[in-house]
């Protein structure tokens, strides 16, 4: 039990040495491609919090959107830096989802889903209403790339090494978030709310806790988007962006921490080959929502733990069969 | 700001104005109660029937020259059997699962809009030219001859819709298998004919609403996204399956959105159509008229 | 002095009282049966008591704290745990893992510390699991998964999740329903033990008469939403109106 498991640390190893490998070996624009990546990196498993509470929110993006603006407002009226306004956009968008969450409690399944759709559009709404401070329909632009020491995070290759580490500190949280008793909790709820009430697990509580972390993680990627793109618009934290992290999730699956990761990877793949379709990709996605949700209802994840076990079960032959009876 | 509302001209004007869109929205509503209603079928791609109804229009009035009517007429079939594929497709394999069908039909929204936007142009709004010009003087109030066909196509169409659902026996089966699918199924009435049934009718009022709105709706591929919000929140404040409450609610709903626009601006008019749907779901999730389930 | 007090208990659903006007005293260690025909109102009493319903009026008072209108979760933490007819597990969770799982509320470690910190706690609540599972004899079946598991163990493991809360009173719902006779021993068998090495009150609600009469020492029925009578098992077994109120609902099995 004590002995320091090598494996993940291994694996952890190794990301971080071909992640630090690869701008050295792709053009500047694939650093963009990579740097955008990251920050979805941060978003889907970010959304996939709430979601093992059995909680699926068509507000996520606009959470982010938050996180987005709070960075905008802090750095174009504060002059704050980057590092400290990533992490106060985190709780910013932190506090406004265990704000949102308080009321959306009381719906469940399908209820929730639309319910954070009307409060999400509610907070676009006032972006596009209040020119003052948030600019009205077409947002805020100017917003500084940030910038350490004299390294300039104009330049894609320094911001690519930030953004890589906080991406890699948010991922090993999260990670730990699930592998721990609360993360345990939260598929437990999931499974059986009423034993979990039962053996002492305040749901609500446990629901908003899921909701509130999801949203303090898309508040961070939120922050790291707007340094990047220098502007926010709430056109980008719309209902069709919403559909793209979706697609992301339902692709990979929420049964495990690497399903999600699974799904963007994919689809950022299938993202990036299929440009030369231009205006068609968006049949490309849609189509590929509606096989997975059809077909592949668990994601790739479930499709590969399918896998595994089939494996597993034909090496071990008789001995399964032995165990379960 | 309520100083200008003194003026009774812009009064009636307002409440005729409301009169319009809430006949509008129960179209649409309607549809989507239905679907709902039955097998709870939640189309995301409702505003994208609409969408298409429009753009029969535009085919068969705009380009090929057909009377106004008949080209209205055409749209309740095509985009009728639109549902009742989409049904066949998405609906009837994630039956087990409203999330999954909605988010589904988030992907046929996707679809629908490359292929009428490769077919007829994406940027470019289409234009289609009004066929009955001139405006309607009520009261003192102007109103064009377009908005206010809008009404009573809306009251015939929700007259045939009643008498369908409870004169006809299709209809009773179908409101049969809303109530209780499980009953339905012992009495010998086919699930899968009703929920084919439903979104096919779902569908075809989506479409009527489009076509009719074509000549003073900008025509994109886009149009869709603004009406599914509508249609929801009018489905919501309703009770989601009750098909009266979906009208009461697009009445209710049409007028929140013409006086506050009038009052105030069109941002703001959604932000409350916005704000009473969740609340609604949050404090009454039963909607309007909806019925508390044992 | 009584742990669990009921003071004119009702609950109305519309115009029907399920429950109407049940007055009921538990004291410490002891292990009762509550009984009664099917529709007399065992389930929606058990339901007000463990909070998973809300009273319409009355009170219930556990270890001298009003727990009416509390969270079935507060209730929990109060001490008073129950389980449930189906199997109370999480089917895809170890034995262990459940237990560990439905310790959850004893860890003091918040948020931060949960992520942050190195746990010490959560080994110290893995050793009581550990214990838990023993004392339940589920040690042999530790690290498989609930779902594998036998009806019988499936049920017991059900008890250890209850146990995992360390409550002063568990309430049983009907816990024999649908095991055989070799299973129903393994599972009543514990009643006893809990009561006599661990000092907890054990409630059992039941519908089958059998079961209460062996296991209980001091059984209350209920019939039409009221409390019928009270009694030993051997006065019960002989009482004129239980037999009748069994009898009426043409589910005698005595």
């Amino acid at each position: 039990m004590s002995i320091p498991n090598w494996k993940p640390l291994f694996l952890l190893a190794v990301v971080i040495a071909v992640g630090c490998a690869i701008p050295f070996m792709v053009r500047a624009y694939t650093i963009e491609i990579f740097i955008l990546f990251m920050i979805n990196l941060i978003l889907v498993c970010s959304y996939r919090i709430p979601a093992t509470t059995g909680d699926w929110s068509l507000s996520h993006v606009v959470l982010m959107g938050v996180g987005a603006y709070t960075t905008a407002l802090l750095s174009k009226w504060f002059d704050l830096t980057i590092f400290l306004t990533v992490p106060l956009s985190a709780v910013v968008a932190g506090i406004v989802g265990f704000i949102m969450v308080t009321p959306l409690i009381r719906t469940r399944g399908f209820g929730f889903f639309i319910a954070s759709f009307a409060l999400g559009e509610l907070i676009r709404l006032i972006w596009i209403k209040f020119r003052y401070p948030f600019g009205g329909p077409r947002g805020m632009i100017g917003i500084p790339n940030g910038e350490l020491g004299s390294i300039d995070f104009f330049e894609p290759m320094p911001y690519y090494y930030f953004v890589m580490a906080v991406a890699l500190i948010c991922l090993i949280i999260m990670y730990r978030i699930d592998q721990s008793r609360i993360g345990k909790t939260f598929t437990a709820l999931y499974t059986d709310e009423g034993l979990a009430e039962s053996v002492g697990i305040d749901v609500p509580r446990y629901r908003a806790l899921a909701f509130g972390l999801g949203a303090f993680f898309a508040g961070i990627a939120g922050a790291l988007l707007a340094h990047r793109l220098g502007a926010v618009d709430p056109k980008n934290f719309d209902v069709t962006t919403m559909v793209y992290l979706i697609i992301w999730i339902v692709v990979g699956g929420t049964t495990t921490f690497w399903g999600p990761i699974m799904g963007l990877i994919l689809m950022t793949f299938i993202f990036e080959w299929s440009r030369p379709l231009l205006e068609w990709r968006p049949l490309l996605f849609g189509g590929t929502l509606i096989f997975f949700l059809v077909f592949l209802p668990g994601g790739l994840d479930d499709l590969f733990f399918k896998i595994r076990n089939k494996i597993m079960a034909r090496k071990s032959g008789a001995g399964v069969s032995d165990v379960a009876s | 700001m309520g100083h200008r509302l003194v003026d009774l001209a812009l009064l009636i004007q307002t409440i005729a104005n409301s009169i319009v869109a809430g006949s509008i929205y129960a179209v649409i509503a309607v549809g989507l109660a239905m679907a709902f209603g039955v097998m709870k079928m939640a189309n995301f791609a409702h505003g994208e029937f609409f969408m298409a109804g429009a753009y029969v229009v535009y085919v068969f009035y705009a380009l090929l020259g057909w009377p106004f009517p008949i080209a209205v007429l055409m749209a309740v079939p095509i985009v009728g059997a639109m549902g009742i594929i989409t049904e066949r497709l998405i609906f009837r394999p994630t039956r087990s699962n409203v999330l999954a069908g909605f988010m589904a039909t988030a992907g046929l929204a996707f679809i629908l809009q490359v292929l009428v936007g490769q077919a007829w142009g994406v940027g470019l709004m289409r234009s289609v030219p009004t066929p009955y010009m001139g405006a309607a003087d009520i009261l003192g109030a102007k109103i064009g001859w377009q908005r206010v066909l809008v009404v009573p196509v809306a009251i015939v169409m929700l007259s045939c819709l009643w008498y369908f659902l409870f004169k006809v026996k299709y209809g009773k089966a179908l409101r049969a298998c809303a109530q209780d699918p499980d009953t339905a199924r012992l009495q010998g009435i086919g699930i899968n004919k009703m929920t084919m049934l439903a979104m096919g009718i779902s569908g075809a009022s989506a479409g009527l609403a489009g076509a009719l709105m074509a000549p003073i709706h900008p025509v994109t591929p886009y149009m869709g996204h603004g009406v599914i919000l509508t249609a929801f929140i009018v489905v919501v404040m309703g009770g989601m399956e009750s098909i009266a409450g979906a009208v009461l609610a697009a009445v209710l709903l049409g007028f929140i959105h013409t006086f506050v626009t009038t009052l105030s601006d069109a941002v703001t008019a959604q932000m409350v159509g916005v704000a009473c749907m969740a609340i609604i779901l949050i404090v009454r999730p039963e909607g309007l008229l909806g019925r508390v389930k044992a | 002095m009584s742990l669990l007090e009921i003071k004119d208990l009702v609950k109305r659903f519309g115009g029907l009282a399920a429950v109407n006007g049940v007055n009921l005293s538990i004291s410490d260690s002891e292990i009762r049966g509550v009984i009664g025909p099917n529709g007399a109102g065992k389930t929606t009493l058990f339901n007000l008591i463990s909070g998973a319903l809300s009273v319409t009026s009355g009170t219930i008072t556990f270890n001298g704290q009003v727990v009416s209108g509390k969270r079935p979760s507060h209730i929990a933490l109060a001490g008073l745990v129950r389980t449930f007819q189906r199997n109370a597990m999480f089917p895809t969770y170890s034995v262990l893992e459940n237990v560990v799982l439905a310790r959850h509320s004893q860890v003091k470690n918040n948020v931060f510390q949960t992520i942050f910190g190195r746990n010490q706690e959560e080994e110290e609540h893995r050793e009581r699991a550990k214990e838990i599972i023993h004392f339940m004899e589920l040690s042999d079946h530790q690290d498989e998964l609930a779902e594998n598991l036998s009806h019988g163990h499936q049920r017991i493991l059900g008890i250890a999740n209850a146990l995992a809360v360390e409550p002063k009173l568990i309430m049983l719902d009907e816990p024999v329903a649908g095991l055989n006779p070799t299973e129903t021993k393994m599972v009543t068998d514990h009643f006893r033990r809990l009561r006599d090495e661990w000092k907890i009150t054990v409630v059992l609600v039941e519908h089958d008469m059998r079961t209460v009469m062996e296991t209980c020492e001091y059984i209350s029925v209920i019939n039409f939403g009221k409390l019928l009578m009270e009694g030993n098992p051997e006065e019960v077994a002989n009482d004129k109106r239980v037999i009748e109120a069994y009898l009426g609902s043409d589910d005698y099995d005595l």
